[in-house]
């Protein structure tokens, strides 16, 4: 009984026409979408901005930051200056190396 | 702009093309006897019918041209309604019966196996029991029930496997009986 007046359901809706659409559907959806904002396009990426892209701020600060250590080795490595430790005795010194000793 | 054999405006310049215009008053009829099995509203129905083709040219660098285009129209136009069934499940989940008009209500009740129902009256009584099903499961009955689709246009339709839209066909089919059987005796 339910099973057949469910298939009586379907065979009715089945028998149903969609309703006629408005005369202006189509320009009405053109016009919609003449009105939304253009997607921009893809711009020319500057190998800076590929790069930047690529790595992340963080590397960028540490090679840097190495950039700067060897810069500065490099600058202090050609100045005519002594080390810092140049008139410093050592603290300790093994004594089987000092001379004099045997 | 050319348009090729499919119907399909080709590549333009970036603005939307007069020959879209023209997809769209070919394939509007298909498109409303889809959606009308999901909202009867003739004003909502319009505004869907807008969505569908909004989305169709939105995602028209996804037609890949292997089937017609009226298919995969009609496979948009079917998710247009899923979504509209899920946003109509959470602003409207509850079933009045007392919406149904006598007719409706008197066949319902009635035990005579002859007795007709109005197609208008039939309809609006299968759209209540419809609303029982999960939105899903709405969609996969009526297009096998309604639009004889079979089950892999369906599985294809809603990106599921084919024994899930069987299983769930079913499971559709059980609850729709239920849900007239618990109004026969109302």
């Amino acid at each position: 009984m339910r099973e057949k007046k469910l298939d009586q359901l379907f065979q009715a809706a089945r028998g149903i026409a969609a309703p006629a659409s408005s005369a202006t559907l189509a320009e009405d959806v053109v016009r919609l979408l003449r009105q939304e904002p253009p997607v921009p396009g893809r711009e020319t990426v500057t190998l800076m901005e590929e790069l930047n892209a690529r790595f992340p701020r963080l590397a960028w600060l540490t090679l840097v930051i190495l950039a700067l250590g060897v810069a500065a080795n490099m600058a202090l490595g050609t100045a005519d200056t002594a080390g810092l430790d140049a008139d410093l005795p050592p603290i300790s010194a093994p004594w089987w190396l000092l001379p004099g000793q045997f | 702009m050319v348009s090729d054999e499919s119907g399909w405006p080709g590549p333009d310049g970036g603005g939307v093309p007069e020959d879209f215009a023209d997809v769209i008053r070919r394939h509007q009829a298909r498109v409303l006897s889809i959606l009308h099995r999901y909202e009867r509203d003739p004003q909502r129905l319009e505004d869907l019918a807008q969505e569908t083709f909004v989305k169709v040219w939105r995602a028209r660098a996804t037609y890949d041209r292997r089937a017609p285009i009226e298919h995969w129209i009609a496979r948009i136009a079917v998710r247009v309604a899923l979504d509209h069934l899920r946003r109509e499940k959470r602003r409207r989940s509850e079933v009045a019966l007392a919406e149904l008009g006598e007719d409706a209500l008197d066949w319902l009740h009635s035990t005579d196996e002859t007795a007709t129902l109005a197609a208008r009256a039939a309809a609006e009584l299968l759209d209540l029991a419809l609303r029982e099903l999960s939105p899903t499961d709405r969609v996969i009955i009526t297009l096998q029930e309604i639009e004889g689709r079979n089950v892999r246009e369906i599985a294809a339709t809603l990106g599921i496997s084919n024994v899930a839209v069987r299983v769930r066909a079913l499971r559709a089919r059980l609850k729709l009986r239920k849900a007239l059987e618990k109004w026969m005796h109302q």
